[in-house]
């Protein structure tokens, strides 16, 4: 027998080591637990791309909670001990994932989320690029296109009022295309440009109501009339949407242009799909929003007797005349009328995975509410983009419109307002009324509006060109080139027949204006991931624009047939000076953008600027312009995690920035010393023209910079059921182009420089909330709500306040420690109704009781009243233009096809000083004057309210009396709708019919006596804010239209 | 003596250990798998049945329950909405399967739909609104409330039963309402008796119980709109009176599918595989009711049965 020596020896020892070595050979069975692992993938279930930042919530059968966030490919992991568990995913945008998981899964879980498709989800244009929502670090706000669309409005401009958080939309003009006032977190300069920047497709336009206008129209009138906006020669119905940027982050990539804030306009671009066919139309109707209270006929004759008797001539009507007088004419009735107005807009949209297009064209046609004016517009808009092949795409965008305006002087319906209401506007024989009998400087205002000519017509081409190339995956290389060519012609005739061109035996000008801008960008960006979690995106680019403006206009008078009008200026026997001139600007800049983020919860974007433009002096060419910002996603961290699920918050992002942007909005030529022409009579009275020099050169001027700081979070509540935005903001502008007066031995009175600063500080509040939902009903509400408060800083050395030239008529006044917009004059205390408080010297010979009672302030050395009444010593601040704060208030209804939007908008504490009224105040008898003047002071009414009738009196100062309280709460629209069922549309073959009906400026509440509180005669000067000079009031309007889609 | 027992004993082990290896290597093993685990039972059973009338059979079949593990033998439980099979693949069908809706018994639906809901309300009931459908787009322009509603669940993760229930209605299966599960359709039934107003589709042999041959308890039937004698047959909540409804009519709102074997490879040709899936056209089908499945319905099985002797069998 063989021992077998693994069994020799003890075999005691054997079953102790079989058992050893069945433990060995059983130990892969008896397998440890494998640790239960639950792993997934979030992705879009459209598109299938990961989602990173998703919020995952664990939730095992005891309740207990844990939480992840997806990595850079959205994988999660957690380690279960015991199923079953709830899986809860969460991210902006999307709806939430809430699945329970009843056994282990051995693969990956794919959760697929869908986009709820809201507004926060949505991508906004920042410049160079896009950006989603979620990630902004800046404060951007996005404009509800549909909305402004529906306004009937000619320019989206004036229809931005009350949309946007601390956007501040003034319109200037009410005439059928003019031009509105934009400022954006209040105005950053005194004598430069105040206006945002626009950026139209890409392309950068600083709007200038000069550049639609030659010069040529309402000759011998002094009042050029209405500008004519260049931004309204764009269709709204062409915009597919608007973003505002508002701090510097978002701004400062715009570098020396971003100060005023940037308003990026995307038009519409084709989409993959069938092709859609749609039309738009409306009609609508415009009348005056409000008529201003004026004297009748009988009430004027009246007060014509007792101005004449106060200043001791007889009376000129009696009792019977005045009798028989009735109510007279009514000037304002004679030149306002009903208006009609209608739109028509017809577009193609569509595309396949490889091209895309959009073709549109419009057609408005607005008469406007004063007789003879109007304004017809003509759109046709290409816009092609082709994927080449799978790195190149290129793509092509015209843009048409061609407009014409029938103009009329801005004043001319101040000036009908003053014409006596016993003058007709024909005479006893049947033409027009030469003049006004009483103040023979004034021209028949309806004569002049159905005889002279005024027309402005203007075509403005805006096209860029495209190609943007993948070179390897992540990074893209893009060129543009583009151009934006506004060419204005302009014909005026003033007819013999008429007194404004009697003086010349007719008057003729043609003018045109050519603005031509091309520009061309070329930038790299580049995005990608570094590990997992960090997220970059880099941009570098070199941009240059270069902008050519030349015109001229030509003008004859001494017309012996006044038929052939502006069409023959060589038959006026005396051809009048003509003028041309030529401008031309350029800037080349260098840009840079670097963003992060890190597992969508920590962002941060730096931006750098370098700008060289030719409008600087030329030691200070350039300019730099940084800017900052960092944003928190504080939802998404654990320590916060209890505090916000209690506030049923599900987001909270806090976001700063800082940055330099500048302004470079000064005309060129500015810096250089400029030699002028004047014309000198020799002896022999032969005129030669000579030079001189009218400007000193400052070749150090350099660009206005403006340093922003932002604050700022965004809340959701009840998973964004409640949204709230919230802003700080500090500007402070250095370095003011200010013109600074400099003795007048140096041969000139005053030199362009940089001094001076101001800041604006503000909050804005944006709320948005979804009151209710369901399939049938839904109402949601939009609040707007901004503070800004402007101050100036500090002017130029030994400065404390500047009066801009011609500015007494109107009080304007810039002063230390005082915002823009202040109003100076004198201070009034009603009337003096006792011969001894009129002073030693009044400011006005032979005041007498019944005259305005003006304070005397000072004028002694130590300050107190010295008895005279004068300018130096007693004018003070009498009131200010910037309000207290401005607001907008929407709420959108649905109920099954219907839809109902109702729109109030409001400024409050602000004021208007009113030189239309002080002129319709002026108690001469020349003229007629305001309703209120029924109550003037007489010997029978001497607690009247009004001051005497005076022909003796020949100036109406500057005071307090004219200030008044411009706040006011506006209904600015109510848009009813209906859409057909699509059980009824769809037999047509039709997509969807819409009908709505839309009133704009159906009331207005305010204790304003003028024809609108919102006023702003001088445009984007900031120091002369808040002016009413009586222009192109603004109407209430009805409109219906009809939205197809075919 | 002692020492020979002890050889002995260790060459019994040692045999005995390599004996089924041996017997391994002789016999060939097909394993089948698939992710319905509601069809699990039929199969084992047939796998059973068919080695006890077979024991001496060269081919074993296996059921493998690993999750995510790719057989040639692959369980198919999505005839009308799943994807077509490759060129070198075969489907065999062998059985069907009706998913049946089902609510707590404590359910107000119970209430509120007691007269029997028809197929359109269920539609609604269970699936997002379509705005292509005209029917939907009706509802929408007229504001027609709801007239019932339920918190629908379903099984997630591109599940065959959920494919199966939208293809049906001819919807998709992400435009089923309420929520989803991960897991065997057996936890639906779990869902449901936590949630009072759950609703949920299943397989006739998780809602009843195959012993009892009643349904489970805590479970009732949703009422449908059906004849009156339909109506009783599952009013009775007895599994036999369903099948036997189901397999001889076709019930509005309740899908029936087909299930079987996908077959890919050279498996499509093995004479072992081949006569298993004979036999299950044949005698098997008689387990099919026992086990809470349909047998196939003649003209199915009749063609299958065609398909075997042309397709995939190539010896006598």
């Amino acid at each position: 027998m063989t021992n077998v020596s693994y069994f020799s020896g003890n075999c005691n020892r054997f079953p102790g080591r079989l058992f050893i070595y069945l433990i060995l050979l059983a130990f892969p069975y008896l397998s440890v637990q494998a640790q239960k692992n639950l792993q997934g993938r979030v992705v879009d279930d459209r598109t299938k791309e990961a989602v990173l930042g998703a919020t995952v919530t664990l939730k095992d059968g005891n309740g207990k909670k844990l939480r992840v966030f997806t990595d850079g490919d959205g994988r999660f992991s957690f380690a279960v001990g015991a199923y079953p568990v709830n899986l809860l995913v969460e991210f902006v945008g999307y709806k939430d994932q809430d699945i329970d998981i009843y056994e282990e899964v051995k693969t990956p879980l794919s959760v697929e989320l869908t986009e709820t498709r809201n507004l926060l989800n949505t991508v906004v244009v920042v410049g160079y690029g896009t950006q989603k929502r979620s990630e902004l670090t800046g404060s951007i706000a996005s404009i509800p296109v549909t909305q402004l669309k529906e306004s009937g409005s000619t320019s989206f401009v004036n229809t931005l009022q009350g949309l946007a958080s601390g956007v501040q939309v003034t319109q200037s003009s009410g005439a059928p295309g003019g031009a509105a006032t934009i400022r954006i977190r209040g105005g950053n300069s005194i004598t430069g440009g105040n206006d945002p920047l626009y950026v139209i497709d890409g392309f950068p336009i600083y709007n200038n109501n000069n550049d639609a206008d030659a010069g040529a129209l309402n000759g011998g009138l002094g009042d050029a009339g209405t500008k004519i906006n260049p931004l309204s020669s764009i269709n709204p119905e062409d915009i597919e949407s608007i973003d505002i940027l508002k701090d510097a982050s978002s701004t400062a990539i715009y570098g020396s242009r971003g100060a005023n804030g940037v308003i990026i306009i995307t038009t519409k671009r084709g989409k993959t799909g069938p092709g859609k066919v749609s039309y738009s139309g409306s009609w609508g109707v415009q009348q005056v929003s409000k008529k201003i209270d004026l004297l009748d006929a009988q009430e004027w004759a009246q007060y014509k007797n007792d101005a004449l008797t106060n200043s001791g001539k007889p009376a000129l009507y009696t009792a019977d005349q005045i009798a028989g007088l009735g109510s007279g004419t009514n000037w304002q009735d004679e030149l306002l009328r009903e208006a009609q107005v209608q739109t028509h807009n017809l577009s193609i949209t569509g595309g396949s995975d490889k091209t895309k297009h959009s073709i549109s064209l419009g057609y408005l046609s607005q008469d406007g509410i004063v007789i003879h004016t109007g304004f017809k517009r003509y759109n046709a808009r290409v816009a092609v983009e082709t994927k080449v092949n799978d790195k190149l795409n290129v793509g092509v965008n015209f843009s048409d419109s061609y407009s014409v305006a029938n103009v009329s002087p801005d004043g001319i319906l101040k000036n009908a307002l003053f014409f006596t209401p016993t003058t007709g506007v024909y005479d006893a024989t049947g033409k027009y009324t030469y003049q006004n009998p009483y103040l023979t400087t004034q021209g028949n205002p309806v004569a002049y509006l159905n005889e002279a000519t005024n027309i402005s017509k203007t075509n403005r081409l805006l096209a860029n060109g495209f190609g943007e190339l993948e070179i390897v995956k992540g990074l893209k290389a893009k060129v543009l080139i583009g151009v934006d060519l506004i060419d204005n012609k302009q014909n005026s005739y003033v007819p013999s027949t008429i007194y404004e061109g009697n003086t010349y035996t007719g008057l003729a000008a043609v003018g045109s204006k050519r603005v031509l801008n091309l520009l061309n960008e070329n930038t790299v960006t580049y995005s990608g991931k570094i590990g997992e979690n960090h997220n970059i995106e880099l941009l570098g680019g070199i941009t240059q624009q270069q902008s050519e403006a030349e015109g001229e206009v030509a003008r004859s008078s001494n017309f012996t047939y006044n038929g052939l009008k502006y069409n023959d200026l060589a038959s006026g026997a005396t051809l009048q000076t003509p003028s041309s001139s030529y401008s031309k600007w350029s800037i080349l800049s260098y840009l840079g953008r670097a963003t992060y983020n890190y597992k969508q919860k920590y962002f941060a974007t730096a931006s750098f600027r370098a700008d060289g433009s030719s409008r600087l002096g030329v030691n200070n060419r350039w300019g730099y312009f940084p800017s900052a910002s960092f944003a928190w996603q504080a939802d998404k961290e654990d320590f916060l995690k209890e505090i916000v699920d209690a506030a049923r918050i599900n987001r909270l992002k806090v976001r700063v920035s800082t940055g330099t942007t500048g302004s470079q909005e000064i005309e060129p030529y500015k810096t250089k010393s400029i030699l002028s022409p004047y014309i000198y009579p020799t002896a022999t009275g032969t005129l030669i023209t000579g030079y001189a020099s009218s400007q000193i050169a400052n070749p150090d001027l350099k660009w206005e910079t403006t340093n922003q700081y932002n604050a700022g979070f965004d809340l959701g509540f009840f998973k964004d059921r409640i949204n709230l935005t919230f802003d700080a903001y500090y500007k402070k502008t250095n370095d003011l182009l200010l013109a600074v007066a400099v003795p007048l031995s140096s041969g000139y009175s005053s030199s362009l420089q940089n001094v001076g600063s101001l800041e604006n500080r503000g909050i804005e509040i944006s709320l948005n909330i979804e009151n209710f939902k369901s399939r049938n009903f839904s109402w949601t509400t939009d609040l707007t709500y901004s503070v800004n408060r402007n101050k100036v800083l500090s002017l130029n050395d030994g400065t404390s306040k500047i009066f801009p030239a011609s500015e007494l008529q109107t009080g304007s006044a810039i002063i230390v420690g005082q915002p823009l917009g202040t109003f100076w004059g004198y201070k009034t205390d009603g009337l003096y109704r006792n011969a001894s408080e009129i002073p030693a010297k009044p400011l006005i010979a032979n005041t007498k009781v019944g005259d305005v009672k003006y304070l005397d302030l000072g004028g002694n050395a130590d300050g107190t009243p010295d008895g005279k009444i004068a300018q130096a010593d007693d004018q003070t601040i009498i009131g200010n233009a910037q309000p207290k704060f401005i607001f907008g208030f929407t709420n959108n209804l649905r109920y099954k096809n219907f839809d109902l939007s109702v729109f109030f908008n409001g400024s409050y504490g602000n004021q208007v000083y009113s030189y239309f009224l002080q002129q319709l105040m002026t108690p001469t008898g020349y003229q007629n004057v305001y309703g209120g003047f029924r109550d003037h002071y007489t010997a029978n009414n001497t607690t009247a309210k009004y001051q005497r009738p005076n022909e003796n009196i020949t100036t109406n100062a500057v005071s307090d009396l004219y200030v008044y309280d411009a706040s006011y709460l506006r209904l600015k629209s109510l848009t009813l709708g209906y859409t057909l069922p699509k059980k009824l549309t769809s037999k047509l073959k039709i997509d969807k019919v819409r009908i709505y009906a839309t009133g704009t400026n159906l009331f207005t509440l305010t204790s304003y006596p003028g024809f609108d509180p919102e006023v702003n005669y001088y445009d984007s000067n900031s120091s002369r804010q808040g002016v009413d000079f009586g222009s192109y009031p603004n109407s209430r309007t009805f409109t219906a239209g009809v939205n197809v889609t075919f | 003596m002692k020492a020979l027992f002890n050889h002995m004993t260790w060459a019994a082990a040692i045999a005995g250990l390599l004996l089924p290896l041996v017997l391994k290597g002789q016999e060939r093993v097909f394993e089948i798998s698939g992710n319905d685990q509601f069809a699990y039972p039929i199969i084992e059973k047939w796998i059973a049945e068919y080695s006890k009338e077979n024991p001496g059979a060269q081919a074993k079949f296996v059921l493998g329950k690993e999750a995510g593990k790719t057989t040639a033998i692959r369980i198919v439980t999505n005839h009308s909405s799943g994807q077509e099979p490759d060129a070198n693949q075969r489907v065999a069908y062998l059985g069907r399967y009706a998913l049946i809706p089902v609510l707590n018994s404590n359910s107000p639906l119970l209430g509120d739909a007691k007269n029997g809901i028809n197929k359109k309300d269920l539609k609604k009931l269970v699936f997002e609104r379509n705005l292509e459908d005209d029917e939907a787009l009706d509802d929408l322009d007229s504001g027609k409330k709801d007239k019932y509603t339920a918190t629908v669940y379903s099984r997630g993760g591109g599940a065959s039963t959920s494919l199966v229930l939208a293809g049906y209605f001819g919807q998709q299966a992400d435009q089923i309402k309420g929520k989803k599960i991960i897991g065997d359709d057996i936890f639906l039934l779990n869902a449901i008796r936590k949630d009072v107003g759950g609703l949920a589709f299943n397989s006739l042999n998780y809602v009843f119980d195959l012993q009892t041959r009643k349904l489970k308890a805590d479970l009732s039937i949703l009422p449908l709109k059906l004849k009156s004698q339909q109506q009783a047959a599952l009013n009775s909540k007895d599994i036999d009176q369903a099948i036997s409804l189901l397999e001889t009519t076709s019930i509005e709102s309740i899908p029936v599918e087909q299930f079987g074997f996908l077959l890919s490879g050279n498996h499509a040709k093995d004479k072992e595989l081949v006569d298993f899936i004979g036999w299950i056209l044949d005698k098997g089908q008689s387990f099919n009711n026992q086990l809470g499945f349909l047998k196939l319905d003649s003209n199915s099985l009749a063609q299958q049965k065609e398909r075997l002797k042309d397709v995939y069998y190539t010896q006598k």
